[in-house]
């Protein structure tokens, strides 16, 4: 880690662009949207309630996506961050252990064969619950085998395999399945922070916030992992539950985002090497806040780009995180002439 | 440094233009020089282009070909052995009176066909079933051999060509507009010398249209009308240069997305959708029976957030029926059906064909 470090002034007035980030991407993404809402009648609707269509579209569709793409670029990026470290690898993203895949899997099984199991009348929680338990589901196998296994790059290849075997299953339940079903699955897969009701929003925040408080307990033992296990093993860090929880807590975090939202891809991939070029430190105390400011900022303003650059018509958030996430990676890369 | 800089401005400028331009692209129906475009040669010999820009000779039985064009690209005309894939290419073919004599193959099932013609083809084996659009047997439709394939997926055409099968594309990346669908109807007459067919067809259609309109000029209000479909969290809706929006206009009705523009089904935001929705009188949809939405209820269990607007409370929801995407050829009685459930003052006693009645 050749790193030039920052002052301690300098990395707090990043914290405070990064945290003023977060609140511009939010007040712009709750004051633009496909449905003109002026300044006045949003301090209206906000201030003294409103019975109007715009109250609706406000309080129903609008803010709660906004929290949920903020929620969810923060959650994203600091799962990515969890095992970049634990990994030691950089381009391990938070769904590399097979999270999203075993997702993609059990949404597709509710999706695609829905009609033929008659379960026509499906609530509208039923994909969300489908997701949740295929991304704790293989959440669950993962953990199993972590238990086993010592070697990391083990487990990231067992974590592949599972990519591929829930990827296998999916596509030939997609082989199968009618024309309009696979429509509402590709949707699905998009990934959109779109349509989240306030309930969902409530688990996401609860739940969520629970583990990004339970990660930064972790920062400490964090640090001492990334200058080798036997080094955290003499601080007196229990390797075998540490693991698990680092683990469980990625797993967790990535797989609540991919049931509320669908795979969301990039932010947890790229976010984390934002977050540490910027800071110019590997200290997990500074890098997972960092990581939560600039993932909830990011997040929030590609949503915005997806919903608006086209408006009223959407474009996959994915792409937008994609497209203008890369070069922006690449860029401080080049601009540092270091490895990660 | 600046070189480098540079480059990361040039990159994130080429993926804003590569994603801003398509969407500037005029999206009008096809023209002669366009898709779907026929040009006569001399003797006989026409040149086609299909969907996708690829140029075809036609070449009546007993001409020679002229240079220029691969061999895949020549088709001796006219037409006797298709297999097809799309249902208006079956609606085209059955107007054109060659549905029974030519179609030997196609694609999907023969549970997911609609027309009774084509499962019972089928079933007797006259027609032969190519497997599925994701997944094309090409061992069978290598036994079936068409003279023609017509097919919606350009991944085919490398296999097909190795086949030494010519396949035509007849879905382009534009909305398929009324005008376009005319259009096609004279690109696949051509296949089968069955021109004179075509213009019959669309001297009924702009008849039709005109009567339609004529007769729907004298409602004092426009009803407002939605197109679209809704998903869990997500929701598509026809743009306003898709056939479907402009039969509605025709129809006397007034488009509320007419701010939507592509080729096809879009999604747009939960929330613009909610405010059109809260206006609209008639909320048309494919989700249908078919894939298990036979209520406005099932509808809104897939999207509470929008069990508000209008359609639901106090309006009407019409979805197709499952032979309504193989009736191209009745696109005369389509239009009278919307026209009848814009305006049923105007057509009292009207029983619907190809839509029904979401309660």
């Amino acid at each position: 880690m050749n790193l030039t470090t920052l002052s301690p002034r300098d990395r707090l007035w990043l914290f405070i662009a990064f945290g003023a980030a977060v609140v511009a991407a939010m007040m712009l993404n709750t004051v633009i949207g496909s449905v003109p809402i002026s300044l006045s009648e949003l301090w209206s609707i906000i201030g003294h309630g409103s019975d109007s269509a715009n109250a609706d579209i406000l309080w129903k569709i609008r803010l709660p996506r906004v929290i949920a793409a903020v929620l969810g670029g923060a959650m994203l990026a600091v799962s990515g961050m969890l095992l970049q470290i634990f990994f030691r690898n950089p381009i391990v993203g938070p769904f590399v252990l097979g999270i999203s895949s075993g997702a993609t899997l059990l949404v597709a099984m509710v999706m695609l064969s829905t009609l033929s199991l008659g379960f026509t009348g499906v609530s509208p929680h039923l994909n969300t619950l489908a997701a949740l338990i295929g991304a704790y589901g293989t959440m669950t196998i993962i953990l199993l085998i972590t238990a086993n296994i010592k070697s990391g790059v083990t487990l990231l290849i067992i974590g592949l395999m599972m990519g591929y075997l829930n990827g296998a299953v999916t596509s030939i339940l997609v082989a199968f399945a009618e024309r309009e079903k696979v429509k509402q699955f590709v949707l699905w897969q998009f990934g959109s922070f779109s349509g989240l009701s306030w309930q969902e929003l409530f688990v996401l925040l609860g739940l969520g916030g629970l583990l990004l408080i339970g990660v930064y307990t972790l920062s400490k033992p964090l640090n001492a992992f990334l200058l080798g296990e036997e080094y955290a093993l003499s601080m007196g860090v229990n390797i075998k539950l540490f693991r698990f929880l680092i683990v469980l807590v990625a797993c967790a975090l990535a797989g609540l985002v991919t049931a509320a939202a669908g795979p969301v891809a990039f932010i947890g991939l790229a976010v984390p090497h934002m977050a540490r070029l910027s800071l110019k430190t590997s200290d997990a105390r500074l890098l997972i806040p960092g990581a939560l400011l600039l993932g909830a900022a990011i997040t929030s303003l590609c949503d915005l780009v997806a919903r608006q650059i086209f408006s009223p018509v959407e474009v996959p958030i994915s792409a937008i995180t994609a497209c203008f996430g890369a070069p922006i990676v690449i860029g401080l890369l080049l601009k540092r002439k270091t490895s990660l | 440094m600046k070189k480098h800089v540079l480059a990361v401005i040039l990159w994130v400028s080429a993926v804003a233009a590569g994603l801003v331009l398509p969407a500037c692209q005029p999206q009008s129906g096809g023209s002669l020089g366009g898709a779907f475009g026929v040009r006569e040669l001399g003797e006989g010999r026409q040149e086609i282009v299909d969907g996708v820009g690829r140029r075809f000779l036609l070449v009546p039985e007993g001409k020679s070909a002229l240079p220029g064009y691969p061999p895949t690209q020549i088709i001796t005309i006219p037409v006797k052995r298709v297999g097809a894939g799309l249902p208006y290419d079956i609606g085209a073919m059955r107007y054109l009176g060659v549905l029974s004599d030519s179609l030997v193959g196609v694609i999907r099932r023969e549970d997911r066909w609609a027309s009774a013609d084509v499962r019972a083809g089928i079933r007797s084996g006259k027609i032969a079933y190519l497997g599925e659009p994701n997944g094309i047997d090409y061992e069978r439709l290598r036994v079936v051999s068409p003279d023609v394939m017509l097919t919606s997926d350009k991944r085919l055409l490398p296999k097909l060509d190795e086949l030494k099968i010519p396949a035509i594309i007849t879905t382009t990346p534009m909305a398929m507009t009324i005008e376009e669908r005319l259009q096609y109807f004279y690109f696949l007459a051509a296949l089968f010398g069955r021109e004179e067919m075509a213009k019959q067809y669309e001297a009924v259609i702009q008849a039709k249209l005109a009567e339609v309109k004529k007769q729907t000029t004298s409602v004092s209000r426009k009803p407002k009308v939605i197109w679209g479909d809704i998903y869990q969290k997500r929701v598509l809706v026809e743009p306003m240069n898709s056939y479907v929006a402009q039969l509605v206009e025709v129809a006397g009705g007034d488009y509320l997305f007419d701010d939507v523009r592509g080729a096809s089904c879009l999604e747009i935001t939960l929330e613009r959708f909610f405010s059109s929705g809260l206006q609209a009188d008639i909320f048309f949809t494919y989700r249908s029976p078919a894939v298990g939405i036979d209520s406005k209820q099932k509808l809104i269990t897939e999207n509470p957030r929008l069990a508000d607007i209008k359609p639901f409370k106090t309006g009407l929801v019409y979805c197709p029926q499952p032979h309504f995407y193989e009736s191209l050829e009745r696109l005369d009685d389509i239009i009278v059906e919307i026209a009848a459930i814009l305006h049923p003052q105007l057509y009292q006693g009207y029983e619907l064909q190809f839509f029904q009645k979401l309660d």
